[in-house]
Order: C-alpha cells, then structure tokens, then sequence
C-alpha cells in the first residue's frame, strides 16, 4: 500500500512540475468549507436566497472568483442587476472593473444612475466581436479587476464552436485563481451550453409588471429563479423591484 | 564620409521669442501662436509644459491651457527674424537647409575652419545672440544625430560629437525624437520601447510590417545611419503631377477632391522619407486655352494632408477664374524640404496628440492614485492596446448630464492611470 502511494505521489510531482501545482491537488475539506467571498445584490431577498450552502452566517451574493450568467429578455433588469453588483465591487477602496460592450450598447449615464464610479469603470468596446472572449480572459487574468461585466452574446468567430468551448473553459480556470467576480449577461436566445455548464451561478430574471405612477414608468417588478448554485440551493424564485426617478433603486439597497 | 559632419542650430521656442521681444503686454502669461490655417505654429516654455504642441488645433490648444494668450502670428514680425536668422547661417557656410522656424541645418565640410571647430561654433553662437536670441547647437556626422544633439543641448550650449559616438550617445535618447507619426509613437509607447537604442535593435522585418518603409527609415536614424546631405533651398526639389478634365470643370468641389487625389499620391513618397512641402504651385489652363498661376506657401513645411487641403482651397481662391471652367491643372509641389524638427519637452513624456481627438479637462476623470491595481491594469492595457487598439479600452465620464439624447451625456477617454 505504501509503495502503491508512493509511486502515486511521485507520478502527482511529475504532474505538478509539468503543468502547474493547481493542476492536480488533494480535495481539503477544510477548503471546501471556507466560505466563498461574495458581491451583494442589493436585492436582499436574492442575497438572501444566495446565501453559502453551508451557512455560517455570512451574506450572499454573487460569488468572486467565479462566474456568475445571468439570462433574461431585453428589459428584464439584467444591466441594472449587473451595475448593482459592480457598486458593491467598488465599495472596496480603489477597486477596479470592467464593463465588456461589444455589442456597443452600454450607457453610462444608466449605470451612473444605478451608482457606479464612472471612473473606476473600463467599458472595453473591442472592433471585432470575436476578440471580447480574449480580452476578458486578459484582463481577468491580470488580477486587477474586483467584477467583469459581459454583456452580449459572444464567439471567437465564425463556424469556431470548439474555440468558444475552449476558451470559455480556459476562462473558468483563470478566474478561479482570481478575485474577480465575472457577469456574463445573456438573452435566452443566445445561451451556451458551455456558459451554462462553466458557470457557477445562474440567474434568469424576468420583468412580470411595470410600476406606474401618474401615468409615469417609476420602474418594474418582477423575478429571479436561481437555475443553479454550486455553492447553495437552486430552484429559488425571488421576487425583486426595481425603481427609478433619477437613480436607479434596488429592493434592498 | 566618416568624417562629414553637420551642425543643426536653433533657436528654442522661437516664434514666441520673437513675439515677446516685439509685443507689448503679452505679460507672463503662456504665449500661444496660430498660422492662418488655425494651427499652432509657437509656443512658448509654458504652454508647452501645459501640453501644447505645433499643429495642434485651436481647440486642442484651449483645452489643455486655457489660460494662455493666443494670437495669430501675423502679427507679430516673424518671418523678418526668420530671415535675419537665415542670413546669418549663410554667412558661416554655403551649404545650408532651414528646417522650420528659428531652426537651420549647416555642413560643415567645406567651410574652411580647419581645426577650429570650437571656435567656428562660438562664433556663429555669437552672432546669433548679437540678434537677441539664445541659441542651441549641435554636432556630428548626421542630420538626425545634430538635431537630437541640438535639442538635448538646450539654450546656450553647443555639443559637439565625433560620428563614432553617435550611435551611443542616441541609444539612450527618447524613441520620440522621431518624426514618426503619433499612432506609430503611442504603439512604440505600448509595447515599451521609450528609447532609440531600443527602437534601433527591433527585428527590421517586424519594423518593416508594423510601421512600413518610414519606421524603417526611422529605425535607420536611430541606428545613427542617416546619409542625407544638407541641401540647400535652392536645390530643393520640386514634385508634380497633372490632372485633366475630360470635360472642363465649374464645380470647386469636384476640382479640389481630383487635386486632392493626386497631392495623395505625391505626398506618400515624401512622408515616407519625413520631407514635407514648402508651397504648392497651381497652374491652371482655363477652358478658353489661357493659363493662370496661382500659389500658396506654407508658414511652416508640412506632408500632413488636413494643411495641404487648405493650402490647396486657398490656391485656388486665388486663380482668376473669370466664370471660365478649368480644362487641366497642373499641382507642384516645391520647396521640398526635411519636416521641420518638432520641439520637444523633454520632461513631461506628453502622449502624442492625435488630429481631432480632444482629451477633455476635467479633474474628476482622474483615476484614483493607486497603487499596485491601476497600475497593474495599465501595464495590462498597454500590451492589449498594441495588439487590439487603443480606442477599445474607454472610460466614460458624464460631461453633458442634461442632454435630452442618453448617449450624448457621456463622452469618452482613453484609460490612462
């Protein structure tokens, strides 16, 4: 037996040296159980509902070092959910993201209303589509960067699905020795099975009614269903709210 | 050939020299000049450090510092002192090239000063001063090595180098001494190549497919092997090209954007090797058989096609059309020259500014000073810039919050630390 495991950690060295010590590592209960740090909502039913699976007492959120896809339709509360979670990445002094637009539809006067600092905001409009996927996995992976936004569909070019497969895969890997809570924003249409087997967390979030006051939109109800949670329960509906008169109101914030 | 040397003297700041010794009331205030195109021809020490530089809007020019005095240079007697500087540099050899305002090329083979070359130096330092001015001179066995010499020199100082050291002494200069353009600067700036000798040992094919045949010219310089002579104005040459009309043309427009084709197709060859264009020369044949001249010259040389158009929309304001449509033009250019040396501040690495892309001043744009995090991501940004361009990477800032349009609340710059 000892020589059996002796040969089986020489063989591991031989591994670790070849391609890096996370490539293969013993499984620690100790780390399975820390809590993986997390951005708030500001929709405190949904925090709520993210809770770690294992309690402990420490507030939910969409988890860092991870990816987090969040599918909806066109005014569903997507971007606003988005800019929602990069003001709690900002509360970090000096802390930096990233807002990856390559659909070119990103409005900052939006996401100033929804309360982030413009200035600590790199909105990345890359000229061909298929490059986003490369600058993200770049940016993820300079460390620099407390959340990533992707928002739009995304493809390493045409007729390139193992490309997309492989990079999506690739991404995982990078943020998971990061810090950066990565946001990728999708229309149901345009989901990737790898996306949604990559992903950590997955929301899909949708607008039930328009709030209205004196024949004015003062903003929307609607839900999330968490459609999966490797770190706590899925199958959760949350009702949320969102509000806007000159800023953009979170239930919750 | 070892042995040729060539001097470049100048003048620093020497437009607004000039209109300070002439003006009254300008004060300490930055001193800005326009040429008649509405471009920056001087500037002063201040306004320089504020950021301004030659050819710059006057917009640009505004926004970086707003409080300087801007004036046309028309008005002050600048080209009088252009030519008292001129007949001086004649007077101490007959091989000499003027290279913009207050700035002058001279070989010095030929010029009978023997072993004296200090003294040769001193003197035509001297006389230089005698005209109120502060001078700056330098020295060895190129054009482009005297020029970096002259302006490392600074007011008052002549450094003379033997062409043996050339190279070793430009290895440690600023890669933007080059008169490369400012895309090909900020992409030198973003793969991290600050200095000549860097620049110097790129691989000359990657040069080559990067920054064409001028990166590669200018990789020549900055190895120290740049063999163009000094020639004088008289020998300056002279390009041209004829268009005719198949039937005579009234439409201005329409003239202008077929002259405009062809100043192109003579103007890449000359940006190629950094010459530009003294004056433009329109001769016209009109559709009644008669021919008109007409011409423009530039205040300061250029191969920039926005002051060519200009140059050329001016020429032909100036042709005696008598409602007569224009059957053929022939478009000259003479006065072909080096570009002139552009002034550089040494100390403030200024990004190079690029046509209408204003930087908005405005304070609360300014990244946090941080620390490892920004910077971290600025070094990131470089590299990525180089590879998918700059204009990918933004940072928004609200300029117009009250505009009824959501997406002309917002205006962009580039991420910068």
């Amino acid at each position: 037996m000892s020589s059996r495991y002796r040969k089986l950690e020489a063989v591991v060295n031989r591994l670790q040296l070849q391609h890096g010590v996370h490539a293969i590592r013993r499984a620690s209960i100790s780390e399975a159980e820390a809590p993986t740090p997390c951005l708030s909502t500001a929709f405190s039913a949904l925090d709520a509902a993210l809770a770690d699976a294992h309690g402990k007492g420490e507030k939910g959120g969409v988890p860092r070092g991870r990816i987090t896809e969040i599918v909806g339709p066109a005014t569903s509360g997507k971007v606003t959910l988005a800019a929602k979670v990069l003001v709690a990445a900002h509360r970090e002094r000096n802390a930096l993201a990233a807002w990856l637009d390559p659909s070119r539809t990103c409005d900052p006067d939006y996401l100033h209303r929804c309360g982030v600092d413009l200035d600590r905001l790199l909105i990345v409009r890359p000229e061909e589509r298929s490059d986003a996927l490369l600058i993200a996995l770049h940016l993820i992976e300079s460390h620099t960067l407390s959340a990533l936004v992707f928002d739009g569909c995304f493809d390493t070019g045409e007729g390139s699905a193992g490309e997309t497969t492989g990079a999506l895969e690739r991404l995982a890997t990078v943020v998971a020795r990061t810090m950066t809570a990565v946001l990728f924003l999708n229309e149901p249409t345009t989901q990737h099975q790898t996306l949604a087997h990559v992903a950590t967390l997955r929301l899909a979030i949708s607008r039930e009614r328009w709030l209205i006051q004196q024949e004015d939109v003062r903003g929307y109800e609607g839900h999330v269903t968490v459609l999966k949670n490797k770190l706590g329960r899925a199958g959760v509906v949350v009702p949320i709210r969102i509000t806007f008169n000159g800023t953009v109101r979170a239930d919750g914030l | 050939m070892a042995n040729h040397q060539v001097a470049y003297l100048w003048v620093p700041h020497f437009g607004a020299v000039v209109a300070r010794q002439a003006g009254h009331g300008l004060g300490r205030r930055p001193l800005v000049l326009f040429d008649e195109q509405g471009r920056v021809l001087a500037v002063d020490p201040e306004a320089l450090r504020a950021g301004v530089a030659e050819g710059m809007t006057e917009h640009q020019a505004t926004a970086r510092c707003p409080q300087a005095v801007f004036q046309a240079a028309s008005r002050y007697p600048i080209w009088e002192a252009q030519t008292a500087f001129l007949g001086q540099v004649r007077r101490f050899t007959d091989r000499w090239q003027p290279a913009g305002l207050g700035n002058a090329y001279l070989d010095m083979d030929g010029t009978g000063m023997g072993n004296g070359l200090l003294s040769w130096c001193q003197s035509l330092a001297g006389e230089v001063r005698r005209l109120g001015w502060e001078p700056a001179l330098g020295a060895t066995g190129s054009k482009f090595g005297a020029s970096v010499i002259g302006q490392v020199a600074g007011e008052n100082t002549a450094l003379l180098l033997v062409p043996q050291a050339q190279r070793s002494f430009l290895a440690t200069q600023p890669v933007t001494f080059l008169p490369l353009d400012p895309d090909a600067l900020t992409q030198l700036r973003y793969l991290g190549i600050r200095t000549l000798g860097q620049f110097a040992r790129l691989p000359a094919a990657g040069v080559l497919t990067r920054f064409g045949t001028a990166g590669r010219t200018a990789q020549h310089w900055a190895q120290g092997l740049d063999d163009r002579p000094v020639v004088p104005p008289w020998e300056a040459l002279e390009v041209s090209a004829q268009v005719e009309f198949e039937t005579p043309l009234t439409d201005r427009e329409r003239l202008l954007a077929a002259l405009m084709r062809s100043a192109e197709r003579l103007l890449t060859p000359l940006s190629e090797r950094f010459q530009a264009v003294g004056r433009i020369t329109l001769t016209v044949t009109r559709a009644d058989r008669r021919i008109i001249p007409a011409g423009y010259t530039f205040s300061q040389p250029t191969a920039a096609l926005g002051p060519v158009r200009l140059g050329l929309e001016a020429a032909l304001a100036r042709v005696a059309w008598e409602g007569q449509p224009a059957a053929s033009v022939t478009l000259t250019f003479g006065g072909i020259s080096d570009a002139p040396v552009r002034q550089l501040t040494l100390l403030d690495p200024a990004a190079p500014f690029g046509e209408e892309t204003d930087v908005i001043a405005d304070s609360r744009l300014q990244l946090p000073s941080s620390p490892s995090g920004v910077q971290g991501l600025k070094a990131t940004l470089d590299r990525l810039a180089a590879r998918f361009g700059s204009e990918t990477f933004r940072i928004a800032s609200l300029t117009d919050p009250d505009n009824l349009l959501p997406e002309r609340r917002a205006s962009w710059r580039s991420f910068d630390g």
